[in-house]
């Protein structure tokens, strides 16, 4: 029954575009239609946005501020340039990424199995730990700041990309626990019990049973946290120091600031958003399915 | 090593129900005085190496640097120096001020405003897409401004909407000559809600479309059959079976509605560098201008103690959100 | 119960290791600061490292200058200086390690940013051998000029400096002399000369005055400034400093508030302004939009990329008021050397050397920016302005030096910014300012 519950929207949708019942289709109405083209127009616009921030990335200062609606007149990198070597991106990118995916990856790491063991064993204790779990979602960072950093100061991890990754990991723990317990709780036990019958270990029935069917939640929490720390901006500012272990957000706000006070570069601005956004579309329109998919079977119940 | 239990237990296989969510732990032992099957007693003993990372990590890293935030809110501090202690001082002089108060309405703002839109939103898109031609596309489309830096939008938002920007050059050729002072420092507090409502829908939009696909479709047919309308076909079956998922997605949209503070932070001043207007302060925002404005001496007691306020003022607004949202799971 | 226990007993350990851990972290955090003296830096340092965190990023004009002073510095001294060209965060960057021992050994900024994070709160060594250092046989504090030392803004509690300044800033109303030459030929010097300009402007059909309503730190520019000319540097401070609120009372400060009031309302200021995001005014002022605006000396560098072709930037300083010889706003950047540094005689050594002529020479002409030397050229567009400072009798900080902590920020920019953008009137400013300062010093006396 359960594995029904689980497949049945997959099932509904291999059903084709048509997957709705007869009862419906056809049914047409103005406000539906309304809302329809009200979508079409806000994907529009959306994706609109999106081609005008790329395409003033191409262009120089005066010209983006003389006719903010104009299309470049030809393909020059220039600004990409720029704000790779001026303004550190690349340093910057590759500091992005080898926080990024280290930390995403150990988060997950860390936090599946405690989230399967929350969702497993029900007692005070585990009740307790959850709820000790979720509070730290309200906390935010300018809290935890000061004294987070004089702490890793004291183990030599400040202004390294392993303190950073560490700070990234524990202050993801809430929100993937979080999310994997609710995740962990809607698989079926059944396997779990049957594997149990045939006499393996607690530890076997994870490792072979539950995690290969929790695929799709792990990487659902997987892609969020990579979202989350790509983006991460006020830890990274504090705790980095020096410019070549600056991480993309940090880099960004520099460039920012110094456009401002050296001289507006509007199109190196533009260059530079491109590229903190850029990697983002990539990776969502690569596994973004596998994320909208995973988000939902996880928040299902 | 198992406790060598290689054959079925009887007692334990006539427990099973096969639409339970629940572990079976506690009927185990109610089951005379046995100490519950084998893989739940192993399973007990991973508590150290599954949970235990976790928990130090989250712990050390988190937790504990909370409560030497909590430690400093006792004093007055400007951030490196002598600190001097004030007891509780901080927090009554947090609750006299106007600005606080005004800055923990508007987050309240975000919550309950941005919020219901949001959910009217999400709730809306997600009929309209159900059967819609292309929707994985427009799903896709519209998550997606989930994923930008909010420094992103702060650096656009200039170029929008000055008052020779984008929006306004698109009004003019529409006869529009006196447009709105979008970014008057009064207006700017609504942009942002807007704007947060823009980027927001579309993530729990896919959330929503999900519990709601979740819906075997033969619910639907009765209420064809028993000819009820659109909105009560809302009221009466959607709602009810994604209320969990409502719920969950209501929980996480509380706890980060306080956090909010990077977009109002761009959003006002020079894209980071100055301070936003005071209008649009939320508790975030309060907290960041105290400690680390650059404008003035650091006040990190008084910092942390308005961090510590918002948080408790929000556990309990998510509790009671509990209660009022608590159902019994509809099971289907 | 018995079973939770024995689970709970790993757990606790746990915990305890990690808060064993952490309240060794903390504990360290309170370590009285060494006691700063002033030390003998004329020594040799050839051998030792400098540690410095720079304000400015790479490709900066000024960053520019510094490179070939350190370049210069490590081939005569033989000491190597490490710098990280952080930009303008590294004031925030400093606080958090100013907790523990891992702080550069040198760090430059804004006075009004290194102030409150490590002047005020005695974090920093204090650099009496700087001013006594001689460079080319003058000593550092001969080549600053009086005035901008004497009112000890750099004076720490224990009446020693602690910062040095290499570089000044100040304002002025900016205008493309090109398009308005009568202006460079003739500047206004008193508020109703003022006032008949931008009259004459605005007859002419184009907008008075470009301000940048968003930047609270612009908007109160106006207010400070007025009342300074009424009542001289120092007077807001003091106002602000009074506790009982009285000094709101004085009628100057209630005309200061009526000039501000009369620009607003007397439609000098360009449409738009108080609903736009900065730099948009500016860019609209570089571009021949509006006629002038009041802005630091920074100005012709950051708006260059952006100016109209043949833009030729002049200025005038804000116009007396009354008979008060005028103030010039000068804000400093300099050095100041973390109490807690190792390295202190090399990085004082360093922070002395910024000031030889050759590079100051270097910031006046390259970096068009204004050296704190009196005797260094300065880029013409910015000539007016370092005259004006040459011939003020005394100077005044950005918003007269107040840093209150939270003062500025909520209580007096924005009721400043209503006054500005034109939502009170100015005797409304005024009661509401009196209000605000009472409550302020009872909260925070």
């Amino acid at each position: 029954m359960s594995e029904y519950k689980l497949l049945a929207p997959l099932t509904a949708r291999r059903r084709g575009r048509r997957g709705v019942s007869p009862a419906l289709r056809g049914e047409r109405s103005v406000v539906r239609g309304i809302g329809v083209g009200l979508l079409w127009l806000v994907v529009a616009i959306s994706i609109a946005a999106l081609v005008w921030m790329v395409a003033q990335a191409f262009r120089d200062t005066r010209a983006i501020l003389d006719d903010p609606w104009g299309v470049p007149a030809s393909l020059d990198f220039g600004n990409f340039v720029r704000a790779w070597t001026v303004g550190d991106f690349a340093v910057a990118t590759w500091n992005s990424l080898l926080t990024t995916v280290l930390s995403s990856v150990l988060t997950v790491a860390i936090a599946a199995p405690c989230a399967y063991y929350l969702s497993r064993v029900d007692n005070r204790l585990t009740r307790g730990l959850s709820l000790y779990f979720i509070l730290g979602l309200g906390i935010p960072a300018q809290v935890i700041l000061i004294p987070l950093f004089v702490m890793l100061n004291k183990v030599y991890l400040t202004d390294s990309i392993i303190g950073l990754n560490l700070v990234y990991i524990g202050v993801s723990m809430p929100f993937t626990v979080f999310l994997l317990t609710a995740f962990f709780r809607s698989l079926p036990l059944e396997m779990e019990e049957a594997a149990a019958l045939d006499g393996t270990t607690a530890f076997g029935t994870f490792w072979r049973i539950t995690l290969p069917l929790a695929k799709g939640g792990i990487l659902t929490a997987f892609i969020l946290q990579v979202i989350s720390h790509w983006n991460e901006t006020l830890l990274a500012l504090t705790l980095l120091q020096s410019t070549e272990k600056y991480t993309l957000p940090v880099a960004l706000i520099s460039f920012v600031q110094q456009q401002t006070y050296s001289g507006a570069d509007w199109g190196g601005l533009f260059a530079g958003l491109v590229m903190v956004v850029l990697p983002m579309l990539v990776i969502y329109v690569w596994l973004g399915r596998r994320l909208t998919e995973g988000l939902t079977l996880g928040m299902g119940k | 090593m198992s406790v060598g239990l290689k054959e079925p237990r009887a007692g334990k296989a006539a427990l099973h129900n096969p639409d339970s969510r629940k572990p079976v732990t506690r009927k185990a032992s109610a089951q005379g005085r046995q100490p519950g099957s084998s893989i739940d007693v192993q399973r007990k003993k991973l508590l150290v190496p599954f949970v235990g990372p976790a928990f130090v990590l989250y712990t050390v890293l988190f937790i504990v640097p909370a409560l030497g935030a909590v430690w400093i809110s006792l004093h007055k501090w400007a951030g490196s120096g002598p600190m001097k202690f004030v007891g509780l001082d901080n927090y009554g002089r947090i609750f006299r001020d106007p600005l606080f108060l005004s800055s923990f309405g508007n987050t309240l703002l975000l919550l309950f405003v941005v919020g219901a839109a949001i959910f009217i939103l999400a709730f809306a898109m997600t009929l309209v897409l159900r059967d819609m031609a292309g929707k994985k596309v427009v799903r896709n489309v519209i998550f997606f401004p989930h994923l930008i830096n909010a420094l992103v939008f702060g650096v656009l938002a200039g170029f929008i909407f000055n008052p020779g920007g984008m929006v306004n050059s698109l009004l003019a050729p529409l006869g529009v000559t006196d447009p709105p002072k979008w970014l008057a420092q009064d207006n700017i507090f609504p942009l942002i809600m807007v704007t947060l409502v823009c980027t927001t829908t579309g993530y729990f939009t896919t959330i929503l479309m999900a519990g709601v696909d979740r819906i075997p479709p033969y619910y639907y047919e009765d209420c064809a059959l028993a000819g009820a309308s659109a909105f009560q076909r809302l009221r009466y079956v959607i709602l009810p079976l994604t209320w969990d998922v409502f719920g969950t997605c209501a929980v996480l949209w509380t706890i980060s509605s306080v956090k909010i503070f990077e977009i109002v932070w761009v959003f006002g001043g020079s894209s980071g560098a100055g301070v936003p207007p005071t209008q649009s302060w939320t508790a975030a925002v309060y907290t960041y201008v105290n400690a680390f404005s650059g404008q003035s001496t650091p006040a990190y007691g008084a910092a942390t103690a308005s961090a510590v306020l918002s948080l408790a003022l929000i556990s309990v607004l998510v509790v009671l959100l509990r209660r009022a949202m608590r159902r019994d799971a509809v099971e289907f | 119960m018995g079973k939770t226990a024995r689970h709970l007993r790993p757990l606790a350990a746990l915990l305890g290791a990690a808060l064993a851990l952490s309240t060794t972290a903390c504990g360290g955090a309170t370590d009285a600061s060494p006691a700063a003296e002033a030390v003998d830096i004329s020594g040799s340092i050839s051998g030792q490292t400098i540690n410095y965190w720079s304000m400015w990023k790479d490709g900066e004009p000024q960053q520019k200058v510094i490179a070939t002073a350190i370049a210069d510095f490590e081939k005569e001294t033989g000491a190597k200086v490490s710098v990280q060209w952080q930009g303008r965060s590294n004031t925030e960057k400093l606080v958090p390690a100013l907790n523990t021992n891992n702080v550069p050994d040198l760090v430059d900024g804004t006075l009004a940013k290194l102030a409150p994070v490590i002047g005020e709160t005695g974090q920093a060594s204090p650099l009496t051998s700087v001013y006594a250092y001689e460079l080319d046989g003058k000593t550092v504090s001969s080549v600053i000029p009086e005035k901008f030392t004497s009112n000890g803004v750099f004076k720490g509690e224990d009446g020693q400096p602690w910062m040095v300044p290499y570089s000044i800033s100040s304002d002025g109303i900016w205008f493309d002399a090109a398009k308005h030459p009568e202006l460079k030929a003739k500047p206004p010097a008193t508020w109703d000369e003022f006032i008949a300009v931008l009259d004459k402007l605005k007859a002419g059909g184009q907008a008075p005055i470009a301000a940048d309503g968003d930047i609270a730190g612009y908007n109160s520019t106006w207010f400070v400034t007025s009342l300074l000319r009424l009542k001289g540097a120092g007077s807001f401070k003091a106002l602000a400093e009074d506790k009982s609120g009285a000094g709101w009372d004085d009628p100057a400060v209630l005309e200061a508030a009526q000039k501000v009031e009369t620009l607003v309302k007397g439609g000098y200021l360009n449409s738009g302004y108080n609903a736009s995001k900065f730099p948009a005014q500016q860019q609209l002022w570089a571009n021949g939009d509006a006629a002038l605006i009041l802005n630091g000396s920074w100005t012709p560098t950051e708006t260059g990329s952006y100016a109209a072709p043949g833009f030729e930037y002049s200025s005038f300083q804000f116009p007396a008021i009354g008979d008060k010889p005028a103030s010039a706003r000068v804000d400093f950047i300099g050095f100041a050397v973390p109490a807690k540094s190792k390295n202190q005689v090399p990085a004082q050594r360093l922070a002395a050397y910024l000031l030889g002529a050759k590079y100051q020479d270097a910031l006046g002409t390259d970096a068009k920016v204004l050296p704190v030397r009196q005797d260094a050229p300065v880029d013409p567009a910015v000539a007016s302005v370092k005259a004006a400072i040459d011939a003020a009798p005394a100077t005044h900080l950005q918003n007269d030096g107040v840093t209150f902590p939270g003062y500025t920020e909520k209580v007096f920019f924005p009721r400043d910014d209503e006054l500005f953008l034109g939502k009170t009137t100015a005797s409304e400013f005024v009661a509401m300012m009196k209000e605000a300062q009472i409550q302020y010093w009872k909260d925070n006396g």
